[in-house]
Parts: C-alpha cells; structure tokens; sequence
C-alpha cells in the first residue's frame, strides 16, 4: 500500500531530497511573485483560473520533462509524455487528493506514461527510427562544434549510461531515476510509483546491481573480452522479479 | 530488527544499497567497518559505487536539460483550446486556422503515445457517441445556414477543425491508454489506490461539453460552435471581438473519488 505523507514534507521540503541531489540538480524555477503553493494554485485552477495551471505547469514542466527525458530516448517522445501528463492533470484537478503533494501526483503520471510508452518499444532504446525511413539517430545531444574534448567524452558516456539504463525493465528504470537522477528519497518515491517502501528499496538493490552487472558487460564487450549473456530475466523489459 | 550485516556474503549482498545510504544506519556501520577491513569486499564496493556514479553522472549532464523554449504551456494551451476545455484567444479562421488544421494533419516520426496530433484523442473521450453525432448534426445544419450552399463540406471533413468537434469518437480510440486497459496507464506496484484515470464517458445523450470545462456564459452548444465558426477575428456573429477571450471556465459537478 501506498504512504501518505503529509503536506509539509513534500519532495522539496527537508525530508524530501538527498544531500548530494541538492548539490547535483540546479534549483526549481522561481515560483511567481505571489503565485502560492501548489495546493493554492490547484484551488484557483478547479475555480476556473487559467493562469494558476499556467503556472503550475511552468513551476514543474522542466523537472517533469527531465523525469521524462531520463526514461524515454528522445526529446521528442519526453515532450509528448509531459505534455500529455499535464494534459490528463487538468482533466482530473476536480479529483485532485489533497493529502498528496501535486508534484507526487505529477510525478506519478509522468512516470506512469513513461513506463506505458517502453513497454510498446522494443528493448534498444538508444535510437529513434523513423517510419518514413529516415536514418536513425542518437538520441542524446551530438556533440556540439568546438566543445572541449573531455565535454564529448562526457557526453558519450552519458549516452552509454542512457542505453545501459533502457535495457533495464521498466519498474527498475523508473526507480533508478527517481532515486539517482533526481534525487527522491525512497518514500517519496513510493508514493509515486504506487508501491511499499520496501518493495522500492529492493528495486532500488536489484536495479543498481544490474545496472552494474550490465555496464561491466558491455564494458567487457567493447574492450573485446568475454561476451556473457544479459542478466537473466531482468534487463529487456521483463517483469519477473517483482516481489 | 533487521539482522546486521556480518559475514562477507551478507555486506556484498548489501553493496547496492550500502552505496547509496539506503540501508538503516545501524545497518550502514556494520557494512563500513566490515568493509575497511577486508579488500575482496572493499573491492566490490568500490565497483558498485562506480557503477552509481555513472548514474549520478548522467543525472548531473541532464540536469539542465529543459524542454525547448517556449515550454510545454503553448501546447497545452493550444490543446486545451482545441479541445474546447479552455477559451482561446487564436483565431479559427485565416491563419490561425491553417495553422491548428496544419498540427492536426501532421505526422510526426517517432512518436508511439499517440495518433498524428499528440493528445487529440483525449478530448475525443469526453464526447459521448450520441452526443458528437448531435454535434456533427448541428455544425451541419449551421454549415448549410451559414454558407447558404447545400453539402457544405465544412463539418466532418478529415483534418478540419469542424470534424473535432462534430465527428464521433473512433471505436476503440484509446490510442493514450496503456496496457492497463480503457480507464488510464499501466501501474506498477500493487495497492495502486491514487492512480489517475480518465473519466468514463457518460452514457445517456447530453449536449455537447456537458460537464466539461466550457466558458462561463456560453451554456448553449449552437452559440458556442457559431461563435467558433465565424468571424476571422475569432470573434462572435456580432463581430465582437473573440467572444471566448477571457472567459472563465466553469467546472461540471465535481466528483471526489477518493
């Protein structure tokens, strides 16, 4: 079941945020002069006020879309799930439980979309193929002209961090980001994904070690060592260890 | 109480978590000083605090990634106003036209989460099948009184702005829902008690946006479709300015579901 967690301790409160993701992740955008917390502005928004989800969707579009980003391949696609994320929050704001955070709810959907959409694609989420045939891309930012070469060096492992990442099954996926991406606490990650506390630390365990297992592989593959199969039933979108 | 991690099969078996600090700190302790006194286990550490770092690593190379300007609100907005659940200011003839029946008819490469216009079908749900083929009967009979040409071509055609709000939703169009089945996404986790679901379409016939978000002040259908049909300016029959800008909407009876 899933954890209430009062108003005050919200993924931006102090309980919420790991020390080294404060240091990691630059700073939410500022709330507007005056605009409220978010309770407020879902108040103002279910009474009718446009520019209360405006400014909702502004507060929280880039994390939203950096959550989304980190699990789906292509700016694109991130684009899509977010904007349908905010799309399905506006329809159901007159539902809205209170006894949540908005960004719990948000993150939920988002997540919720991202696992939907890699269920529908193939396990290599590394490239985008187009149906008109058009060639297939790298998903992740080419290196820009004239940056520094340690920058594309970084770039590149983010890209092979990114693909390690996709051939994890989703449940795992979604934890890995919540809790080392952006940095969520295990309970808040909990309420977002629908799942116990427990149940997350051991996807939390079992996600990082095959993470690990994974990157060695491929490390091992690439520097022409042994090429041992993918861990068993649990990279490549298969669900068979959930407890 | 959980049982501390002693041996060396329970600390490595504790690595993953341990790397992170996820283990209770009791916990936490007895893996640290288990590890500083044994290389194979200080070794393991050291690889699975590798392999977390390449992730802290990647959430530090996209933490400034960002939507590209101008943000996701125009989209929704624009969205939103198609969709009649919000007024727009846009105009919905001339230009302002074009442009939203360019978006509706575009086919983007790579998009899987929906049809050719992201979230077009979603607002699709909301129209009752007796209601949108009302719809469709009306915005005919208007196309007819207002061009004055018999088989107006202006309602129903493919892509046009008229067909949203006039053609029935397409059997079995649940192009945004998931595995899960109609109702919302797939959920993992079980206990799944504040998932968010679409709304389920009312059965009985009802005017068009009947318990949408329609502006307040436009409660008659015919009005509202006459006042998106005419006028280049977006305005109403009278010439008034967008007769829709700046309307409030009002919500349908609120329903708490939990």
């Amino acid at each position: 079941m899933s954890e209430r967690r009062s108003e005050s301790n919200g993924p931006f409160g102090a309980q919420g945020r790991e020390p080294d993701a404060d240091a990691a992740l630059p700073p939410e955008e500022p709330a507007e002069p005056g605009a409220g917390p978010d309770h407020e502005l879902v108040r103002r928004a279910q009474a009718g006020e446009e520019r209360a989800f405006e400014t909702l969707v502004r507060r929280h579009e880039r994390r939203a879309w950096r959550v989304a980003r980190n699990m789906v391949p292509s700016d694109e696609d991130a684009q899509d799930l977010t904007q349908e994320a905010f799309l399905r929050v506006f329809r159901s704001l007159d539902r809205f439980d209170f006894q949540h955070e908005f960004t719990t709810w948000l993150y939920r959907i988002v997540t919720n979309l991202a696992i939907d959409h890699l269920r529908k694609r193939r396990p290599s989420f590394s490239t985008t193929a187009s149906t008109q045939g058009e060639e297939s891309e790298i998903d992740l930012a080419d290196p820009r002209d004239g940056r520094p070469s340690d920058a594309i060096e970084s770039l590149e492992t983010a890209a092979k961090v990114q693909e390690c990442l996709s051939a994890l099954a989703p449940h795992f996926q979604s934890v890995l980001v919540l809790r080392e991406l952006e940095g969520l606490a295990c309970t808040e990650i909990a309420e977002i994904v629908g799942a116990t506390h427990v149940t997350v630390r051991w996807r939390l365990h079992r996600g990082r070690k095959l993470f690990q297992e994974e990157w060695e592989r491929r490390k091992r593959l690439a520097e022409g060592g042994p090429g041992e199969e993918p861990v068993g039933a649990e990279t490549a979108n298969t669900e068979g260890d959930s407890p | 109480m959980e049982r501390l991690p002693e041996s060396c099969t329970d600390v490595q078996a504790s690595l993953p978590l341990f790397v992170g600090e996820d283990l209770e700190p009791a916990a936490l302790d007895a893996v640290a000083r288990h590890v500083g006194g044994c290389a194979a286990c200080r070794a393991l550490e050291g690889r699975a605090r590798s392999a977390r770092e390449l992730l802290l690593g990647l959430g530090r190379e996209h933490a400034h990634a960002a939507p590209p300007a101008p943000g996701l609100w125009p989209g929704i907005r624009g969205q939103l106003v198609t969709g009649g659940l919000l007024a727009g200011a846009a105009p919905l003839a001339g230009p302002g036209r074009e442009a939203v029946e360019r978006e509706l008819t575009a086919s983007r490469p790579g998009r899987v989460l929906s049809g050719p216009v992201s979230g077009r079908a979603w607002h699709r749900a909301h129209l009752g099948r007796a209601s949108a083929a009302a719809a469709a009967a009306l915005l005919a009979a208007l196309g007819l009184l207002l061009s004055g040409e018999p088989g107006s071509e202006r309602s129903g055609s493919p892509g046009s702005v008229d067909a949203l709000v006039g053609v029935p939703p397409a059997a079995g169009d649940a192009s945004l829902r998931g595995p899960g089945g109609p109702g919302g996404p797939g959920e993992i986790g079980a206990g799944n008690a504040t998932a968010v679901h679409l709304p389920a379409v009312a059965p009985e016939p009802q005017p068009a946006f009947e318990g949408a978000l329609r502006p307040a002040g436009l409660e008659d259908p015919s009005l509202m479709h006459r006042a998106l049909l005419l006028s280049p300016q977006g305005g109403g029959a009278s010439g008034q300015p967008n007769a829709l800008a700046g309307q409030r909407w009002s919500l349908g009876p609120r329903k708490k579901v939990h």
